[in-house]
Order: structure tokens, then C-alpha cells, then sequence
């Protein structure tokens, strides 16, 4: 339905923010973009969004090139939000249908019915600046998607919400997704991405890092990850002949081994220093996975603390 | 393009527009402002007393007060008929000016008495007159009766040197001027000073004003935009031309509406409080002109605007523009005395000034038909111009947030693909 081809972006200033980029959506699929500020994710969408173009490469939705008539049939929502504040609730949105396309008695019945869906029922005629800022952000999520589109683009969209309207909003983006829509969901919250995306693609500088199904990647990457939980200091691991990689953190620590080593050549080497209350092979994080293909020299610590929001 | 989405984002822009509080105040505090300055202190100055008022006369001279009574009488009357001014004669052989000053005053003071008028007994030599009262201020009445009591003065010096004053009267009768514009028409129309004056200050400041008010509406809603970023919302439905496109009709809709209630304000009450000049015939061309001009610094303030990145940049912008709309004004008077120099034919085509010179031009002396094409059709070229120009920097500028683009970044704009 969607296929990046071979797209790059250049700014000024020798930036190139898309290399080479390539990849494709389904229908009932959700698609992660992942990866740090400054991947080159907002420019991808920008161009998918048919905003700005691409100096080589093509984009396919639906069979035709991307260009003003695919803005119709694709929702966005954008990272940094806003509304009009001084505007009614039903006024602003009807504007954002009208420019999908979607006029008059159609607008207004679509309008009321997504409020009913987030319990906003009868409050179109409010002032937008007098919703709560959790609310705010269910009208724009209802900006994007009164046209019904075949592609909703979604940037962020659980960032400053609450678990139980996070919760919410993900219910309600998987029923979009079950409904046959693709969804393309962007963020650099690595572990919440794993819950939703059946499919990811992770970038950095510009480049697909890693792209295909979650199980996928974990399988490729997979094999000799272990998890362990402990009291003590952990730190001496890293120094382990068996070890290749280690992310060490308070209690807990995801390892992985070297080629040919199993669980059993390196308990003998942590009994005698650390109380472990447990230890076993696991799939590896994507954020592991990640650090592990980009090397943790190339990651600032900000991202490494964003990546791990809403992991437990 | 898409007609519909402009249409959609028009009727967008104007009805938001139209609803903001800076808008309506605009719309009605503005000609509420130059009435309350302009007509009303004539309108309170001229309301009609309805009762009559008194004023103490103390006539030295002792032979003014019957006719100065009879001048005030035939020439002020109330609408009912009676007198307006009413004289109350002080016995000058019973009281001196400081006794009668000293009795009257509690009367003037609660005032039964409006003033008292004190006609000194060498008056036709000294030329002297004195008026005292609680309310010097009522500059008006005081001269009403002062020129009365100068008519008489006058006549009694006439008569002294054996003059009949009704000669006098007859030789030193003011001459009545007309001017006649020669056009190509048949009929040679009349043009005065105030007929130019309200074409060409007229026009420029319902200009300045409609950039002004709309202009910073436009500015600042871009700047919202921008800063909470619906833009990236509007751009991911409709294209950067067609937005801008549709916020220019938004904005024109709201200039046309502006300019329609102060134009129907101001002919409403010129009409009712005082002729007004014959400034119709020349009404559809300042229109034209406006209505070129308003899209001209529109098309440059939607570029500009979208540059700005605080909401203080964003006034600034419209603050320049405006003082380049006024810029013309003060030509205004060597335009008057000379208006077929090259100077003023050259500047009639920078289209920053083509509006409000053309707007004089037309009122001083009609230029030809063809200087009127040709400022029009400059006028469209630079519209088209700036508009293509602004639309460049516009796509781009929207998106790119932070610091304020330096002149090779907005250049680098203008080449982007």
C-alpha cells in the first residue's frame, strides 16, 4: 500500500537526513519508525506526508506516487501539538475535515460520533483552551482521523498522557489497525513500540538500522541473551572472557554471550560474586538489539533514558 | 490547485477572524474614535439652548445696550421663537464696575447669570471689550455678542467720520473663489482642496488601517500556527499554495468588510452632518487602488510573517509595513502643486507607493487612461510577483522552527525545490 523506494534528503549544510531509505506498509499492519531525534524520522514523514520532497527515490501510495491527491486518504499526527485554543471543539475540527475533503451534515456526525468514542459526547461547542491537556490530545488524535484514512501517520501520540489514557489511546489505535487501516507510528520509546508494532523499522543518521517483523529482528539477534536479577555490583561482568556485550543496571542486567557460550559457563563465574534471585535466556530488547548494531558510542544518554520510558 | 481546500481555508480565516475581539473592536471602536473627535465637539458646540440666557451688560458708553439688545435678538433665537440671549442692563449711574461686579457675583456664581459683558465708556477709541463669567471657555457665545458689539463700534466710527456704513458694508464684501478642473469631458467639474485631501489621506489611511488591524490578525495567527504546529496538520492536507492562497481571500474578505463599514460610516455621516465633497466619481478608482494595494503588502506580510519566530518580530513586521503605506502622505502637498513632474510620474510606479500616489494623482488631475493601465498593470505584476516570491519563503519558512532565518538562509528558500 505504502512503499518507500530508495529515498534520500539533503539540507543545507552537507545534512543528509534520509540515505537510502526503503521500506512498506500494509494494511493491518502498525509500522515503527524508531529511533533517536535527529534519525531522520520527522523528514521521512514530511515526505510521505507529500510537505517536502525527496532529491532521489520515489514514494508509492496506492499504486500512484505520493502527491497533494494522496493527502486525502492519510491522517497525521503530529509530535509537537496544538489546536486552535480560542476555537469551538467542533469548529476546529470541522475545518480539518473540510480540508480532507469531508463537508457539511458528513463533518459534523463523523465529528460527534469520534467524541462520543473518547467520552467527549456534547462538548463540541466548548473552547478548545478549556479542555484538559490529556483531552486536547484526543481531539487532535480525532483531527486525524475523521477522513477515515487508508494510512494514519502517528508522531508520539502517547507522550504526556497518563497510563490509563495511555491504555486508551492504544486500544483504540490497534481497533483502527483491525479495521484494515496501516498505521505508521513513530517514537523513540523503544519498549512501548515493541506492545503495539507488528513490524519496525529503526534508524539511525538517516540509514534503516534494522527493519522487519519484532520477531524477526529478535530472532536474528536473539540467541544468546541472557537476563539476569541480582544484589551486588555487577560491573565485573563486562570483563568476563564469555561475555561479548553487557547493559548493566541497578538489579537487573541484559548480557549476551559469545558465540558457542551457554548459561551454564557463566553462572559458575557469578555465584561467588553476586546474590542472584534470578537468571535466564531471554529475547533481547530492540533497545539492546539497537545499541548493540549502532555501538553505544554512537547513542547519547538522553535517548537511552527516552528509549526506556514505559518500560515496566 | 485545489479550489475547494482555499475555499475552505478562507471562509476558515474569516470567520475566526471575524470573531476575534481585536477585529470587531477595529471594526466599530475605530470610527467610534474619529466620530468622538472629529464630529462630535461640533455637533455639542452647535446643539440649540433651549432656554434663553442672560447676560449682564454694563454699557459705559450708555447708548449700546437697545441695539446691541436688537442686533442679538434678530440674529439668535431660540427654536421656540424666543430670544436666545437676553440682556439684563446694569444702572451704570448707580453702581461702578467694582460695585456691580461685587453685587452680581453670588447671581453669576449659581448661575441665573450666564456672563457679564462690560462695554468700556471710550470703546470706539480704546477697541476694548471685556467678558467676565464662571465658564470663560464658551469661546463661541462670548464672540457671538463680541462681533455684535464690534459691528455697532464700527458703525458708530463710520458715522463719526461721515460714512454711510451701509457703503461701507457693500465695498468690503468678501470675493467668492471658484475652481474649475479642466478635464477631457465636456463638463468642467468643480475640485476643491478638501476633495483631494479626503481622496488622498482618505484612501492611505483606510489602507494603513485595514494592514494594520488585518495584517497583525494574519501575522499572528500564522505565528500560532507555527508555533503550536498546525501548520504541519494544514500541510498535510492541503498544499502551501493553496493555504496561502486561502488565507489572502480570508483576509481581503475581512479588509472588503472593514473598509465597507468605515466607508458607510463616513458617507452616513457626512451626508447627515454637512455636505460632503463630491468624492463618488472618484470612488471606484480608490477602491481599485486600495483593494490593489491591501493584496500587495498582504502578499509581502504572509512571506514575512512566516519568518518571524516571536509574536514581537511578527508585530514589528506590520509596524514597518505600515510606515511605508504612510510614506506617501507627506508628498502630499508638492504632489498637489505639481502633479506632472517626473518625479511624481516616476515614484507613481515603485508599487510600495503606486496605491496611495495614484489615489492623490486621480484627485489632483486625472492622469491619462493609459497611466492608469500601466500603474494597474504594475500593480498586478507585482502582486503575482510577490505573491510567487513569498509563497517560496512561506513553504519553507513555515516549517522551520527556532531561530529566525538569516538573509542567504531565506535566499537558500527561495531556490529550494
Amino acid at each position: 500500500m505504502l512503499s518507500i523506494e530508495r529515498i534520500s534528503k539533503n539540507y543545507k549544510g552537507g545534512i543528509r537526513a534520509v540515505d537510502d531509505l526503503s521500506f512498506t506498509v500494509e494494511p493491518g499492519m502498525v509500522k515503527g519508525i524508531l529511533g533517536p531525534n535527529g534519525a531522520g524520522k520527522t523528514t521521512t514523514i514530511r515526505m510521505i506526508l507529500n510537505i517536502i520532497r525527496p532529491d532521489a527515490g520515489q514514494i508509492v501510495f496506492n499504486g500512484q506516487p505520493v502527491g497533494e491527491a494522496s493527502k486525502d486518504f492519510i491522517g497525521y499526527l503530529p509530535e509537537e501539538r496544538g489546536l486552535y485554543r480560542k476555537s469551538t471543539i467542533h469548529d476546529a475540527l470541522y475545518y480539518f475535515a473540510s480540508l480532507k475533503s469531508i463537508h457539511g451534515a458528513e463533518a459534523s456526525r463523523r465529528i460527534n460520533n469520534w467524541l462520543e468514542r473518547f467520552e467527549l459526547g456534547g462538548m463540541g461547542k466548548r473552547k478548545v483552551e478549556e479542555l484538559s491537556k490529556g483531552n486536547q490530545q484526543k481531539v487532535q488524535f480525532i483531527a486525524s482521523v475523521l477522513h477515515n484514512p487508508s494510512l494514519l501517520i502517528l508522531d508520539e501520540p502517547f507522550s504526556g498522557l497518563d497510563p490509563v489514557n495511555q491504555l486508551k489511546f492504544k486500544d483504540i489505535v490497534l481497533s483502527v489497525r483491525d479495521e484494515g487501516k496501516a498505521i505508521i507510528f513513530c517514537t523513540h520509546q523503544l519498549e512501548s513500540a515493541e506492545k503495539i508494532c507488528d513490524s519496525i523499522l529503526l534508524m539511525n543518521k538517516g540509514k534503516a538500522v534494522l527493519n522487519g517483523t519484532v520477531e524477526q529482528i529478535k530472532r536474528s539477534h536473539g540467541s544468546n541473551a541472557i537476563r539476569m536479577e541480582f544484589e551486588g555490583d555487577a560491573n565485573f561482568v563486562r570483563s568476563l572472557p564469555t561475555v561479548a556485550s553487557a547493559d548493566i543496571y541497578q538489579n537487573y542486567a541484559e548480557l549476551n554471550l559469545v558465540s558457542g557460550a551457554t548459561l551454564m559457563d557463566l553462572i559458575p563465574n557469578l555465584l561467588p560474586h553476586l546474590k542472584l534471585t534470578h537468571i535466564g535466556t531471554v529475547q533481547p530488547s530492540l533497545l539492546s538489539i539497537f545499541i548493540d548494531t549502532v555501538g553505544r558510542e554512537n547513542i547519547t544518554d538522553e535517548f537511552l533514558q527516552q528509549a526506556s520510558e514505559g518500560k515496566r | 490547485m485545489n479550489i475547494r481546500k482555499v475555499l475552505d481555508v478562507a471562509r476558515w480565516e474569516f470567520v475566526e477572524k471575524a470573531k476575534t475581539k481585536a477585529y470587531i473592536i477595529s471594526l466599530v471602536l475605530t470610527p467610534a474614535i474619529m466620530v468622538l473627535f472629529g464630529v462630535l465637539p461640533s455637533i455639542l458646540a452647535t446643539k440649540a439652548d433651549t432656554e434663553t440666557k442672560q447676560f449682564l451688560l454694563y454699557d459705559a458708553t450708555e447708548s449700546l445696550a437697545a441695539p446691541l439688545q436688537k442686533a442679538l435678538t434678530e440674529q439668535y433665537k431660540l427654536p421656540d421663537g424666543r430670544p436666545n440671549y437676553a440682556l439684563v442692563p446694569i444702572d451704570t449711574r448707580a453702581m461702578t464696575l467694582e460695585q456691580a461686579a461685587k453685587h452680581y457675583k453670588p447671581r453669576l456664581l449659581n448661575e441665573e447669570f450666564t456672563g457679564m459683558v462690560i462695554i468700556p465708556g471710550d470703546v470706539l477709541t480704546s477697541r476694548q471689550l471685556e467678558y467676565r463669567g464662571t465658564n470663560v471657555g464658551n469661546e463661541i457665545e462670548v464672540r457671538k455678542i463680541g462681533n455684535e458689539v464690534e459691528k455697532l463700534v464700527v458703525e458708530r466710527s463710520l458715522a463719526a467720520h461721515g460714512i454711510n456704513p451701509q457703503t461701507y458694508a457693500d465695498a468690503s464684501r468678501e470675493l467668492s473663489l471658484t475652481t474649475l478642473k479642466i478635464s477631457k469631458g465636456d463638463e468642467d467639474t468643480k475640485s476643491g482642496f478638501v476633495e483631494v485631501f479626503i481622496a488622498a489621506y482618505g484612501s492611505s489611511i483606510i489602507l494603513f488601517m485595514l494592514i494594520m488591524v488585518t495584517g497583525q490578525l494574519l501575522v499572528r495567527s500564522l505565528f500560532e500556527e507555527k508555533n503550536n504546529r498546525i501548520i504541519e496538520i494544514l500541510l498535510s492536507s492541503c498544499s502551501p499554495i493553496e493555504l496561502m492562497i486561502g488565507k489572502l481571500v480570508g483576509l481581503s474578505g475581512l479588509g472588503v468588510l472593514q473598509a465597507t463599514v468605515w466607508l458607510s460610516i463616513g458617507i452616513g455621516l457626512g451626508t447627515q452632518f454637512g455636505t460632503l465633497p463630491d468624492v463618488f466619481s472618484l470612488l471606484p478608482f480608490l477602491l481599485l487602488y486600495m483593494l490593489l494595494g491591501y493584496l500587495f503588502y498582504a502578499a509581502i506580510l504572509i512571506g514575512l510573517g512566516s519568518l518571524s519566530t516571536t509574536e514581537q518580530e511578527a508585530q514589528q513586521i506590520t509596524g514597518y509595513m505600515a510606515i511605508l503605506i504612510m510614506l506617501p502622505v507627506g508628498m502630499i502637498m508638492p504632489l498637489m502643486q505639481n502633479p506632472t513632474s517626473g518625479l511624481v510620474k516616476t515614484l507613481t510606479y515603485i508599487p510600495f507607493l503606486t496605491p496611495t500616489i495614484m489615489a492623490m494623482r486621480i484627485a489632483v488631475l486625472r492622469p491619462e487612461w493609459w497611466e492608469i493601465l500601466a500603474s494597474v498593470v504594475v500593480m498586478v505584476i507585482s502582486i503575482v510577483l510577490v505573491m510567487f516570491l513569498s509563497s517560496k519563503i512561506f513553504r519553507v519558512a513555515i516549517l522551520s522552527y527556532g531561530k529566525r532565518p538569516t538573509l542567504p538562509e531565506i535566499i537558500g528558500f527561495l531556490r529550494e525545490k
